[in-house]
């Protein structure tokens, strides 16, 4: 009997602690949707299927420190992994050598960061901290094919391109900003987007021209 | 004239036997597998080009925004950011993942009504074969690699050059200045596919052959645009004196897929554009004009320059085609300072697609011949009906039934003629692979 009355005040008390907890939760998840927007929209050229793009906001007033867990890109089979690598600036990168074959990473003329982390060989990780806003082209000395891209940003609100060309840039502060895209083969002027809380705002490229 | 008939005709026969014996007919389904399309988006049927096949071949074998149709991704000879280390590395490029080979085989069963032959059908089965091989080595370099057999007389062949494109494109404009090194002149003279590697019908045309210009190592700046195309060459000459032959072709293409295999109303993204009513149809009207001199031995002491002039025309319409070409050719001998009769040749035919894979054709070709007394069989006037039917039983299977009928050709029953100009009938079977 004694046994039967403390398992109900265990259950009662457990239940008088979680309903607040999730009502606490729904409302700060609330709360978190009527204080940002969204940026969604679509890239309409058959490129993006084979060759992802990158779409991020130029500026959002605030300090974005780098995250404290290192970014990994890898080298195995020949490839650098991932192909494109959008980080926050501060960022530091570790390249790892996953092949069995001596690897080398560096960046050529025109990249926003200069470096040229030498040959190493299996199993060797190699770092390097990006702080300067742009695009690093990655090559490798020793397998000209190889190819990777780090695009330092200077807020974390960007994304990736899937298949279709679609995209969608989550939890962006109400502001007026600058859309940019990039892409490997592809260029496209930057759009201005006023985003609203609650909202979605969409934003469609289709002024997109090769790349000499 | 009478101190170089002899050994010059014969001189004249063995050059012009030597350009029967190989049939450069080009179909390369090396670029079937590339794109993983079937051969008739660019053959109706092979070896004749369709409008998107035109413009991939003068696209240096590439399609627009062509890296986005590639399904047999090449292997990379370095990223395309290894341009920006030049000169300090080998600018990058590509080549094709699987070898772009593909292998062309002729064969026909011919029989011949008239002549002094004692055996009137013959079985060519095979007649010839060729081992093709083309593609792309990056952006802006192609290369076509032919190699030719023919059972008739053991010959043997080789073709093969190289093409940049893309000359000064910031200055010119893409595709507007190329240049192509190796065995050039032969695919740009003339209506495409009258000349051997496109030809509709399976028996060579008169008018190709009384032109008797073939390919010859050498250089050719060629370009096009929307609605035009150009190509000027030089290249050896058959001559052992120092002396070089050069050629000249400007086309218009009025209507339908343009040459740079763009639709003007679609966007440059569209890529593989074509007839939305059939690969086959081209609503359109092209015309060409061509100028060739060359320099050929007739024999050791004797040589002499020859002169062809050429203008051409096809419309398309819907299932219809209707061609037409002439050609007028001087010979003279720089040797004896004498000039040869002078030949206006001449041919129409009209083609009709009563299904994509069953093509009736009917063609006249005619040669006259000025101041001759027609006693030499290369310098008398000959005509000639050929009707026929193609059947494609699969895309890169071709049946056809054809027949020639001379209407005129004084020298049909003599013993030594050339068995090609007796009235006959021929059924013969093509493949690629």
């Amino acid at each position: 009997m004694k046994k039967r009355q403390t398992l109900n005040n265990f259950v009662y008390g457990f239940l008088l602690l979680l309903v607040p907890t999730i009502f606490f939760l729904m409302a700060s998840d609330i709360l978190a949707q009527e204080g940002s927007g969204k940026i969604q929209g679509v890239i309409k050229s058959p490129y993006v299927k084979r060759f992802p793009a990158l779409i991020f906001i130029d500026h959002v007033d605030g300090t974005y420190p780098p995250p404290a867990e290192k970014v990994h890109v890898s080298q195995k089979d020949l490839l650098f992994a991932p192909h494109i690598n959008p980080i926050l600036n501060g960022t530091t990168v570790d390249f790892t050598n996953d092949d069995t074959v001596v690897h080398n990473v560096f960046t050529p003329p025109g990249s926003a960061s200069g470096f040229n982390l030498g040959n190493y060989g299996q199993g060797v990780a190699k770092s390097y901290t990006f702080n300067n806003l742009g695009v690093s082209t990655l090559l490798c000395s020793v397998h000209p094919e190889m190819v990777a891209f780090v695009i330092v940003l200077q807020n974390p609100y960007y994304a990736i391109s899937d298949n279709a060309g679609n995209f969608l840039i989550d939890n962006v502060p109400p502001g007026t900003y600058q859309i940019k895209f990039w892409n490997e083969k592809l260029e496209a002027p930057p759009q201005s987007v006023t985003v609203v809380a609650g909202k979605a705002e969409t934003v469609t490229f289709n002024d997109l021209k090769k790349k000499d | 004239m009478k101190k170089m008939s002899l050994a010059s005709y014969v001189g004249i026969l063995t050059g012009f036997l030597m350009l029967l014996s190989v049939h450069n007919v080009w179909a390369i389904p090396a670029f079937a597998r590339k794109y993983q399309t079937s051969c008739v988006t660019c053959h109706a049927p092979f070896p004749t080009l369709t409008a998107v096949g035109e413009s991939f071949r003068l696209n240096g074998y590439k399609l627009p925004n062509d890296e986005l149709y590639v399904k047999d991704k090449p292997v990379s000879m370095g990223a395309e950011a290894y341009k920006k280390m030049f000169p300090d590395s080998v600018w990058p490029s590509d080549i094709p993942w699987m070898p772009p080979v593909s292998i062309l085989v002729n064969s026909n069963i011919t029989t011949n009504f008239n002549g002094p032959e004692t055996k009137k059908t013959k079985f060519n089965l095979p007649s010839d074969a060729s081992i093709l091989a083309a593609g792309t080595l990056g952006d802006d370099i192609s290369f076509f690699t032919e190699l030719a057999f023919d059972n008739a007389d053991s010959s043997s062949k080789v073709n093969a050059w190289l093409m940049y494109q893309g000359l000064g494109s910031k200055l010119f404009g893409d595709n507007h200045l190329n240049i192509k090194a190796g065995t050039v002149g032969d695919q740009e003279l003339g209506l495409p596919n009258a000349r051997n590697p496109g030809k509709f019908s399976n028996s060579d045309y008169l008018y190709h052959q009384a032109l008797a210009i073939d390919s010859h190592p050498g250089m050719e700046l060629n370009g096009f645009g929307q609605i035009w195309r150009y190509a000027a060459g030089i290249v050896e000459s058959d001559t052992t004196q120092n002396k070089k032959d050069y050629y000249a072709a400007f086309s218009l293409k009025f209507g339908g897929l343009g040459y740079s295999g763009i639709n003007s109303k679609s966007a440059s993204e569209e890529g593989i554009s074509s007839s939305p009513t059939g690969y086959w149809r081209d609503d359109s009207i092209r015309m060409g004009v061509f100028a060739y001199r060359g320099f050929k031995d007739k024999d050791p002491d004797n040589a002499e320059t020859y002169d062809r002039f050429g203008g051409d025309i096809r419309v398309n319409y819907s299932d219809l085609s209707l061609v037409g070409g002439y050609a007028y050719g001087k010979d003279r001998s720089i040797t004896f300072n004498e000039d040869f009769p002078e030949q206006n040749i001449w041919f129409g035919e009209v083609d009709y697609y009563i299904f994509p894979w069953l093509i009736g054709f009917s063609r006249y070709e005619s040669i006259t011949t000025s101041n001759s007394d027609n006693s030499d069989e290369n310098y008398s006037d000959r005509a000639r009906i050929v009707p026929g039917f193609i059947l494609l039983a699969r895309a890169n299977v071709k049946a056809t039934l054809e027949a020639q009928f001379y209407t005129k050709d004084k020298f049909a029953t003599a013993a030594d003629h050339d068995t090609s100009f007796y009235n006959n009938m021929s059924f013969s079977l093509n493949w690629a692979y």
